[in-house]
């Protein structure tokens, strides 16, 4: 268990700055996020973190020691990878226990160990078979042993799940969050699923171009993303983005029929209003916030979504109904969306109310 | 299009396997018989084709009886076709001659049911067609690599057991000595073991080749690896490079190497050769296992350091065990490149006790040696590097590294 710090870190590859001058605080016991898309520099971070990357400049302090120039293993830091990275020729007991028997500890004490470790996360049968003998999700459970064994100071996951299918990526989900809550160790987790980031964390990063966006909870990210990105980035389905202008306060989309909405925002910077799907509400025409055209719809069983045609071009807007209300298409309807609802985004894209 | 039809493919069929078998029949009766028999094509076309026809319309009632009635049918063609000399020696037939028709017709018979499998008289349809003249080419193809493969090694082996008399009475008669004297049949060998010093030439081939294992795998497992994981300046140039070796060929090479190696007392020795053959090996072997590496999960390699491990322990402890086939396979090929190797040998070489087995058995080769001691030369050159490939392949097919990354 130990906070980490991250200070001032930069990263080259070559001709590309892939990490950009970052900072992050990690408090004792955190379980940290690190999301954003593909080639974002989050894998690379980690990576960093745990020592098997060395870094430009900054520094990385774990318990208030500075840890840059040391080795990984002397870091104690444990690590899961996406592709598990089991050895393949040894059986599950020998995966788990290999950190162990290398530093040269007592056999007793080992297999006293491995078995513990065993039991938590139910492996006990499986000790001795080996890698390629085992399912996507049980790989994926010795990994996570061969990183509990060794007591780390924290866990870093990359991409752990991103190799399961959807189900058992779901009950993977819900075991690695439950290991936080009893064993309480520093996890800092890399993810390019939203959905992992908002489930699993105490806190997110959003990370785009090697920079950090925005560090916050999941609720806060959901409700007051900083800029565009992370609104966008953040929640399924996306958020729900048009242009605008505003004239005394009104504000106008810049499309074919909605001349005038009853939004109002007095910053003048306006350029994008946002806003989630599930917060607006199908009503008459006459009561509307702004009116469109339902084209398509998707149903999901529990919900359904449904695409409306407001006249900014290739953008419809997305509106989480319930899924017995009978929506008609291609016919006008009305939409509204209460004030405090919509977020408001500047020409460079940052969040202004 | 008539090559579409059954009955064309039939014929086509028995005709190619009819004169086919009988070639490797009159082969293998010289070869074995010792009389002069002479190759009967038109026969053997005709009973060719008939017989497949027959297969052809009779092919639903097939059963063992029918295989061999068919054989014994077409032996009887075979004899009346030919008017009871099928192999032209114009002599009253023998018995050898009769087992040979036999063994023509068994294997014709088989080879055109394996090829005319549930083919029909009619036109065939585009699956069938393709088919039946992949199994046709395939047959072909696979018998002819057998022969080619298995002929000169059958000649090496029979001229190698044969006295000097018998060789020069008849060359071509390669049948076995009905001595059963094992003194007597393998007296070639006998010979070179006592009087040719070839015990010492084994030995001096076995050292070398496995000591050139060594060191190749010495310098190239850890090198390959890394130039497989490691950053360094001038890596890509470097791993492009090492393979340039291969295009000075050695014979440029074995000149300046003979001057300097004289002047430095390393000529005349196997250490000199242990010097030269792993350099020429050791870019090869970096090759084939650079390769290998980096088919290897370079995250396992990650999770290794997190355990803790130095590079040096990575390679001992994870690259080595998972990449086993490739090293086999890098140390076999290794092995046979310093047991074969001639030029290098015949240029250092002067005393007879440093002699390796290619170099000794061209020492052989004058004219007051008899030709089948260089044969036996030959075999013993050629079996260790056999056994040890038949003894190694299941290293080399067992993918080890399968099922460790990913689901």
């Amino acid at each position: 268990m130990a906070s980490i710090k991250l200070n001032n870190i930069s990263k080259w590859f070559g001709e590309n700055h892939v990490i950009k001058d970052i900072n992050l605080n990690i408090i004792d016991g955190e379980f940290i996020v690190l999301v954003g898309p593909s080639g974002c520099g989050k894998s690379t971070l980690l990576r960093i973190i745990s020592g098997l990357e060395d870094l430009e400049s900054g520094k990385i302090l774990i318990e208030n020691k500075d840890v840059t120039d040391k080795i990984p293993s002397d870091r104690k830091l444990s690590m899961v990878f996406q592709s598990y990275a089991l050895y393949p020729h040894m059986n599950v007991f020998e995966n788990i226990g290999f950190a162990l028997k290398t530093s040269g500890i007592n056999k007793e004490i080992l297999t006293q160990k491995v078995n513990q470790v065993a039991e938590t996360l139910k492996l006990k049968l499986l000790l001795n078979r080996l890698p390629k003998e085992l399912s996507g999700g049980q790989k994926q459970r010795v990994a996570i042993g061969r990183a509990i064994i060794r007591e780390p100071k924290a866990f870093l996951f990359d991409e752990p799940l991103s190799n399961l299918d959807a189900s058992l990526r779901i009950e993977m989900r819900l075991e690695i969050s439950r290991l936080h809550k009893k064993l309480g160790i520093t996890t800092i987790y890399v993810t390019h699923d939203q959905v992992e980031a908002m489930t699993l964390a105490n806190r997110i990063v959003v990370i785009n171009e090697g920079k950090i966006i925005q560090v916050g909870t999941p609720k806060e990210l959901y409700n007051r993303p900083k800029n565009l990105f992370v609104a966008k980035f953040i929640g399924t389905p996306k958020m729900n983005v048009l242009e605008c202008t505003t004239i005394n306060g009104n504000v106008y989309f810049i499309d074919k029929i909605n001349k005038k909405t009853n939004i109002r925002c007095n910053n003048k910077d306006i350029q994008k209003i946002g806003f989630r799907a599930e917060k607006i509400i199908i009503c008459e025409t006459k009561k509307a916030s702004f009116i469109g055209y339902a084209k398509f719809i998707e149903y999901l069983g529990a919900e359904q979504f449904i695409y409306v045609d407001v006249g900014v071009k290739e953008n419809f807007v997305i509106v989480k109904e319930k899924p017995d209300i009978k929506v008609p298409l291609n016919q006008k309807l009305g939409l509204k969306i209460s004030q405090k609802d919509i977020h408001f985004f500047s020409k460079n894209d940052t969040r202004l109310n | 299009m008539f090559w579409k039809y059954g009955l064309f493919c039939s014929i086509l069929t028995g005709s190619i396997w009819g004169l086919f078998w009988q070639i490797i029949c009159t082969m293998i009766g010289i070869l074995t018989i010792g009389e002069k028999l002479y190759v009967n094509v038109v026969p053997f076309l005709i009973v060719g084709s008939l017989i497949s026809v027959i297969y052809v319309f009779l092919q639903n009632k097939i059963s063992i009886k029918f295989h061999l009635l068919s054989i014994i049918f077409m032996v009887l063609l075979i004899y009346s076709f030919t008017f009871g000399d099928p192999f032209l020696q114009k002599k009253t037939n023998s018995i050898s001659t009769f087992l040979l028709v036999v063994i023509n017709s068994f294997f014709t018979w088989i080879s055109i049911y394996l090829s005319l499998k549930q083919i029909n008289i009619g036109k065939l349809s585009r699956y069938n067609l393709e088919k039946f003249y992949l199994r046709l080419l395939w047959g072909l193809g696979l018998i002819i690599l057998i022969l080619i493969t298995l002929l000169p090694f059958y000649i090496m082996i029979m001229t190698s057991l044969k006295n000097q008399q018998s060789l020069i009475l008849n060359p071509l008669d390669l049948s076995l000595n009905s001595t059963s004297d094992l003194n007597v049949l393998f007296s070639s060998y006998i010979e070179l073991f006592t009087n040719f010093n070839f015990h010492i030439f084994l030995f001096n081939s076995f050292l070398v080749s496995i000591i050139t294992v060594f060191v190749t795998l010495f310098f190239s497992i850890p090198g390959a690896y890394a130039l497989s994981r490691l950053r360094f300046p001038a890596k890509e140039w470097f791993s492009g490079s090492v393979i340039l070796i291969y295009l000075i060929p050695s014979i440029v090479l074995v000149i300046p190497l003979y001057a300097v190696f004289s002047q430095l007392g390393l000529r005349n020795s196997l250490f000199g050769l242990l010097i030269v053959y792993p350099a020429t090996t050791i870019p090869v072997a970096l090759y084939m296992l650079r390769g290998y590496f980096n088919s290897l999960s370079k995250e396992i390699d990650d999770a290794a350091i997190m355990d803790g491990l130095s590079r040096f322990q990575i390679i001992i402890k994870i690259a080595m065990p998972l990449s086993k086939p490739a090293i086999v396979s890098v140390a076999l090929y290794v092995f046979m490149i310093a047991w074969n190797e001639f030029l290098f040998a015949f240029m250092f070489l002067d005393d007879t006790d440093l002699f390796t087995l290619s170099r000794g058995i061209v020492s052989l080769n004058s004219s007051e040696i008899p030709q089948q001691h260089l044969m036996a030369g030959a075999v013993i050159a050629t079996l260790p590097v056999m056994v040890i490939f038949l003894y190694l392949e299941k290293f080399l097919i067992s993918g080890l590294s399968s099922g460790g990354v990913k689901g």
